[in-house]
């Protein structure tokens, strides 16, 4: 509650924080939440990281707020990307392809660290429609919410089927809209996260496609990004910041944990056994799920999302992958909590 | 007028009956078309959970916190914008237009701009709704003003009124009854802006929020009794002010 | 309902005073202003350019749009649900109001259900809306159809009960049958309360369908302005401000001049 009603005055007072250089009052980190039980709820490290309190507590000892600013799932990246450019935030832990487009709009920022392996993106099929390839689709309506991370790992199976995107109609609605379209037949198609889990299960539609069935380097991805000017002015806080993820990443990563890190990511999201099942749909051990580490991968990966975005047009200006990649804090952090070595370099070359 | 008709008990149930057909038609047509259509018995259960858990309280008073902000800053910027532009001529000429073209653009439009620009928090939504409340002050302020009769304002001229005293003996009395009725609609529009700002947002507590959460988690039932909520709200408040408006012009001759 | 009346009247006159101004040069001083202001404020740097995007970047995104016809079609399919909503609402508004007006019984039947519905904002229908209909044509047509429903529905109330009592006893002193009262009374008689309430539908349905579009659509001024804020193309967001303001505009001046007209004729 308290978080909520700090976040709140944080908003209202507008640019509050400094841009970098001079003192700082607050940090602010913000993530996709959702409501549960009258709050909102952030999964996934973010969680974590609240719950461990250590980074609250490392903060105030620099006399530093701590304000997570929570967003809705159906708003998602865009409003992220508003947040970063009028300075009002200063980590978010978000989508490859909203964050290429806040920085090929200006808005400049760093990849402090990585999250997590990624998530798996699904194409799902109404109930009741007979399609059970990408070319059945054509000139049929396909929901898919514009400006989100799962919009790439659609285009490039587009493109990988000799298709372009118009021979479709795009229906630009978000996740929450999306499972009403499809069951009253306003969409035939759907590209969803995890809740494309749901709607088979809720056999409302069916999965005729994910991304475990492509190259790894497709899958979407979140990391922790940071505002360039602040990490440059601050990278005492963004230290702190990042150890607290790294701390949050040891825990989860522990199997003793495990129970615990599915039920907090279900809360308000997915049920429980949704969620179990879109982690284990995808081979990486439990242990490498959160691995903070900075692989050639992850370097390939946002290579890869810069250049198509920018082929596709959806972004105007290029973005430099490697000048987005900052490793320095995560290193250091392992150094510190003597965790180098607890997840093996070599499982991110695997995927 | 028929004389049964005017007998209030009968008007009451003859205004049930369309709504109780409703009902029935509803507790009946439980149809699977739809997965998540409710039935009144869940619109029931959810009203109870909403009231029990508190969240439709805390909603409420949210969502009129939002509202009556916003009216207290756009309504009185409208009404000395309207009344302004009524007396000094080259003030309507100038602003008008501009006014008049600035109130066709979508309030809800601003709303992204306003949040990239200022911040997405309780001031940017509070700026917009003050904004859908501006507009109707401000015209009705304006005409108010506009229609003052002219032997009013020669008794002034007669008695050597000075510019504030004008303003303070004659036109705003005499436009009282628009200026109200501006404050009315402004409050209308607003309540309007409330919850189509927090529809859009669809973060922190609010009416328009829960309509939002409730499509994000598939509850029709929820969405049901926020709209109902919304509905009486709007009604209850709409009819406050109605009277506040009859008894403050209760001198006034020809007010209905 | 009598003082709803008094509300429409307002309204109703309040337009007038406008229309009576024609366009003076100094009308566009504060357009003007406005817009060396947002010039100046770009150039001030206090926010960057990606943000607040200038007028000549406004511009630009403008005319790449109808280059590539963009915005044409944008236009054309919001003004298409426009239209077609419209004429189903304003009907059915006409129709419903000229009811409630002219049957006691009905009006007690049905008027409280129709006062609490319109106490719900039309947006607020949307996502329930969405949940039925799903987000394709029949959703948007539905949502202008609703908005301009009850501003019409009103209109016509007013406009029927305003026709004084004696003008129906004159019709029943030359026993005129009901067609004859409603062409040569009704008629001449609601003209103005109506039009005005075409033109308070009319505008309010646009604005109601920018909103609708922003939140559910593929298509439309609304879909448009919401794509560019997710793709952080500030530009065309505020080309979308300007488009839709634009054609409000036209709209509102294009219903009042039918105004004018019709009055005329009736004052003749």
């Amino acid at each position: 509650m308290a978080l909520l009603a700090s976040t709140l005055i944080a908003g209202c007072s507008g640019s509050g924080n400094a841009d970098g250089a001079g003192a700082v009052k607050t940090v602010t980190i913000a993530s996709i939440a959702f409501p549960y039980q009258g709050k909102q709820v952030f999964n996934g490290l973010n969680g974590v990281v609240i719950e461990q309190g250590w980074l609250k507590e490392q903060l105030a000892k620099k006399g530093v707020d701590l304000v997570f600013s929570p967003v809705s799932t159906a708003v998602g990246g865009p409003l992220i990307n508003e947040g970063f450019s009028g300075k009002r935030i200063d980590f978010a832990a978000y989508g490859d392809f909203p964050a290429a487009i806040a920085v090929a709009g200006g808005v400049p920022l760093k990849i402090v660290a990585p999250v997590g392996q990624g998530q798996d993106v699904y194409l799902v099929v109404r109930k009741g429609l007979p399609a059970n390839s990408l070319a059945d689709l054509k000139g049929k309506r396909i929901a898919l919410h514009r400006g989100r991370p799962w919009e790439l790992p659609f285009s490039k199976l587009v493109d990988s089927k000799g298709l372009k995107l118009d021979d479709f109609r795009i229906v630009n609605i978000n996740p929450a809209a999306t499972p009403a379209a499809l069951e009253s037949g306003s969409v035939d198609a759907a590209v969803l996260m995890s809740d494309g889990l749901l709607l088979e299960q809720k056999g409302i539609a069916r999965i005729i496609w994910s991304t475990r069935q492509a190259p790894a380097d497709w899958r979407m991805r979140a990391e922790l990004f940071g505002r360039k000017d602040f990490v440059d002015a601050h990278p005492d806080l963004t230290q702190i910041v990042v150890e607290a993820f790294v701390r949050a990443a040891a825990w989860s990563s522990d199997e003793a944990n495990k129970a615990q890190v599915i039920r907090d990511t279900a809360r308000g999201a997915m049920p429980e056994e949704i969620v179990a099942k879109d982690y284990a749909n995808s081979d990486i051990p439990w242990r490498e799920r959160f691995s903070p580490l900075f692989s050639p991968a992850l370097r390939t990966h946002y290579h890869s999302v810069a250049d198509y975005a920018l082929e596709r047009g959806l972004i105007r200006n290029k973005v430099d992958a490697d000048a987005l990649l900052d490793d320095r804090f995560v290193k250091q952090a392992l150094k510190d909590l003597k965790l180098e070595g607890f997840w093996s370099q070599s499982a991110q070359e695997q995927r | 007028m028929n004389g049964w008709l005017a007998r209030f008990p009968v008007r009451a149930a003859i205004g049930l009956v369309v709504p109780a057909l409703l009902i029935l038609w509803w507790h009946w047509r439980t149809s699977a078309q739809i997965a998540t259509f409710a039935p009144p018995a869940a619109v029931g259960r959810a009203l109870a959970e909403l009231l029990h858990s508190g969240d439709l309280l805390r909603d409420t008073l949210s969502t009129l916190k939002r509202a009556f902000a916003g009216l207290a800053i756009g309504a009185p910027l409208g009404v000395a914008a309207g009344v302004a532009m009524g007396i000094w001529r080259p003030v309507d000429r100038t602003l008008g237009p501009l006014l008049h073209a600035l109130r066709q653009v979508p309030m809800i439009g601003w709303l992204p701009l306003m949040g990239l620009w200022f911040g997405v928090g309780e001031g940017t939504e509070v700026i917009v709704i003050g904004m859908s409340a501006f507009f109707p002050s401000m015209l009705n302020s304006h005409a108010g003003v506009a229609q003052v009769e002219r032997r009013y304002l020669d008794v002034g001229s007669i008695l050597r009124f000075n510019t504030a005293q004008r303003i303070r003996f004659i036109l705003l009395p005499a436009a009282m009854p628009l200026v109200l009725t501006g404050i009315t609609q402004a409050l209308a529009f607003s309540w309007i802006a409330t919850i189509g700002t927090e529809l859009l947002t669809g973060a922190g507590s609010g009416l328009g929020v829960a309509m939002s959460q409730a499509q994000v988690q598939q509850r029709l039932d929820v969405m049901l009794v926020v709209i109902a909520v919304t509905a009486a709200l709007g009604f209850l408040i709409n009819q406050i002010f109605r009277r506040l408006r009859q008894s403050l012009l209760r001198w006034q001759p020809s007010v209905q | 309902m009598a003082t709803r009346a008094f509300d429409y009247q307002i309204l109703a006159q309040t337009g007038r005073t406008f229309r009576l101004e024609r366009l003076p040069l100094s009308s566009f001083v504060a357009p003007l202003a406005l817009l060396a202001l947002w010039q100046l404020a770009c150039l001030t740097g206090l926010f960057p350019p990606q943000v607040l995007v200038p007028p000549s970047g406004v511009a630009k995104a403008l005319a790449d749009m109808t280059a590539s016809g963009e915005l044409q079609r944008h236009v054309g399919d919001s003004l298409q649900r426009l239209l077609i909503g419209f004429v189903i609402g304003a009907l059915a508004g006409m129709a419903f109001g000229a009811t409630i007006a002219l049957s006691q019984l009905a009006e007690a039947a049905f008027s409280p259900t129709f006062l609490t519905l319109w106490q719900v904002p039309v947006i607020a229908f949307v996502p329930m809306m969405v949940m039925f209909l799903g987000i394709d044509e029949p959703f948007k047509v539905a949502v202008v159809a609703i908005a301009s429903f009850f501003p019409m529905a009103l209109a016509t109330f007013d406009g029927i009960r305003g026709v004084p009592r004696n003008w129906f006893e004159v019709a029943k002193i030359y026993r005129l049958r009901l067609f004859q009262l409603i062409r040569r009374i009704l008629l001449p008689a609601t003209v103005p309360a109506i039009l005005t309430g075409l033109r308070i539908s009319l505008t309010r349905a646009w604005v109601v369908l920018v909103a609708a579009e922003l939140l559910a659509a593929d298509s439309g001024i609304g879909q448009m302005m919401e794509m560019g804020r997710q793709l952080f193309q500030i530009d065309v967001v505020l080309a979308g401000v300007i488009v839709s303001g634009l054609i409000g505009f036209l709209l509102d001046r294009g219903a009042r001049w039918i105004e004018s007209r019709a009055s005329r004729w009736r004052t003749a």
